[in-house]
């Protein structure tokens, strides 16, 4: 499999490159330490455990927020675009090689959220498989949305403030979804699931066919 | 000798002026041509279209027979391209960046073909394979993407100002480089500098030259 062959050699080299500039990655895990830390002591002080699920779930839009601005926001920056753009690979290769390093960049920092959160607020059933699926599939929705914004605003000057704009716009609309399947208050159906991964499958579908165009041009 | 390039009626617009016009050129097998002019007439806008990276407002680039802006990019595996700016990733080292360019292009070994170990030891890079691309001066990179260029080892090698902030040492080298590759690859590469230029004639190198000139490609005597 040559392209399978490829995104890993293009998701190592931006593994690589990420390790290499820790400062920004250490950054980024003290806000999102400090932030869960908060509304763990908020949700414990006020007896309201039900917010930290989808306080967890806007962590997560942060952290995609913070990878929309590493992946192809950061090659035109660093002018190694034209590096990337030579490169006899598919676009679509090239997106999914950053939709896979950001999701791995998500499940790294929103797992250590996930865990400070269960931790302190006492609420462990965060642990539970369901919370977990919910977890997972989200990452892959927010990845493919971050790094399809990424893709889309990177030449653009007003990039600083479209990227948040858009990453919560076209995230925004599944967090009530994954909020009510990881809610143990309320009982979910095994269609409640298959909605969401429905939506989490359109959206990689749709960013990666948009993508082509996108990088091509 | 076969025709490799053709830019045919090369229109160009950016930012309401119009960079190139009418802009035209052939280039055969095996061949070298330089591209002079001065800063801002359009050599580096000329190259990026060359090898697919901006679409022209009205022409097309043939590269053997095919439109390059049409197809699915299948083109890019024969040619090389070396940016005026670095491309490598600065937090990696010359090393890295060549093995992981090699792979992208399906070499395992970034220096397997002979273009692209004769440039590693012509242009002496070997003392500086494990140190990391932003720690190295602009020649030093300069050098590293001419390398990098080469990896594929294509049929057609671009270059955008090869020798543009080089010393007079490293501009010698550049030429016998050229000169050695231009005996089986096809050359096109611009230059902004007329003292360079003589320096890489000096060396033995006769390129076809042309002068980017109001937009269009005059023949240089």
């Amino acid at each position: 499999m040559p392209s399978l062959d490829k995104i890993y050699h293009f998701l190592l080299k931006d593994i690589q490159v990420e390790a290499r500039r820790g400062f920004e990655v250490l950054a980024s895990i003290g806000f999102i330490s400090a932030a869960s830390l908060i509304v763990a002591e908020v949700a414990v002080r006020s007896f309201t455990p039900q917010f930290v699920i989808p306080a967890l779930w806007i962590i997560v839009v942060f952290i995609a927020i913070f990878t929309a601005t590493t992946t192809f926001v950061r090659e035109v920056d660093k002018r190694t675009i034209f590096g990337v753009r030579l490169l006899p690979i598919p676009p679509s290769i090239i997106f999914l090689s950053k939709m896979v390093f950001s999701f791995i960049l998500i499940l790294f920092q929103g797992g250590i959220s996930l865990l400070i959160l269960a931790v302190f607020s006492g609420q462990l059933y965060m642990l539970s498989t369901n919370v977990l699926f919910v977890f997972i599939a989200l990452g892959l929705h927010v990845s493919a949305i971050a790094s399809f914004t990424s893709a889309l605003v990177m030449y653009s000057e007003g990039r600083a403030f479209l990227i948040p704009m858009l990453v919560f716009i076209l995230t925004i609309p599944v967090i009530p979804l994954a909020t009510s399947l990881s809610d143990p208050a309320v009982p979910s159906l095994l269609n409640d699931y298959l909605m969401f991964l429905a939506e989490v499958s359109i959206t990689l579908i749709v960013t990666t066919i948009l993508s082509e165009y996108i990088l091509r041009t | 000798m076969d025709i490799v390039v053709q830019a045919i009626d090369i229109w160009k617009r950016y930012r309401g002026r119009w960079v190139l016009r009418r802009l035209s050129l052939e280039v055969g097998d095996s061949s070298l041509t330089a591209i002079l002019g001065r800063n801002g007439v359009g050599k580096t806008t000329f190259i990026k279209i060359l090898c697919g990276l901006v679409r022209p407002t009205k022409g097309k680039i043939l590269l053997y027979g095919e439109d390059i802006h049409r197809g699915q990019g299948d083109y890019k595996s024969s040619i090389g391209v070396l940016m005026h700016e670095n491309i490598l990733y600065e937090e990696l080292t010359i090393e890295e960046n060549l093995r992981y360019y090699a792979r992208m292009y399906g070499v395992e070994d970034p220096l397997s073909s002979s273009s692209a170990r004769e440039a590693y030891e012509l242009l002496g890079l070997e003392k500086y394979r494990d140190t990391k691309v932003g720690h190295l001066s602009f020649g030093w990179k300069k050098r590293a993407n001419i390398v990098r260029a080469l990896v594929n080892d294509p049929q057609l090698v671009i270059m955008d100002e090869p020798t543009s902030g080089l010393d007079e040492q490293a501009t010698l080298e550049v030429a016998r480089l050229l000169r050695r590759l231009s005996t089986n690859k096809t050359i096109i590469f611009t230059i902004s500098n007329k003292e360079d230029l003589d320096i890489l004639l000096g060396k033995g190198i006769k390129p076809v030259i042309y002068r980017l000139e109001d937009g269009g490609l005059i023949e240089y005597a």
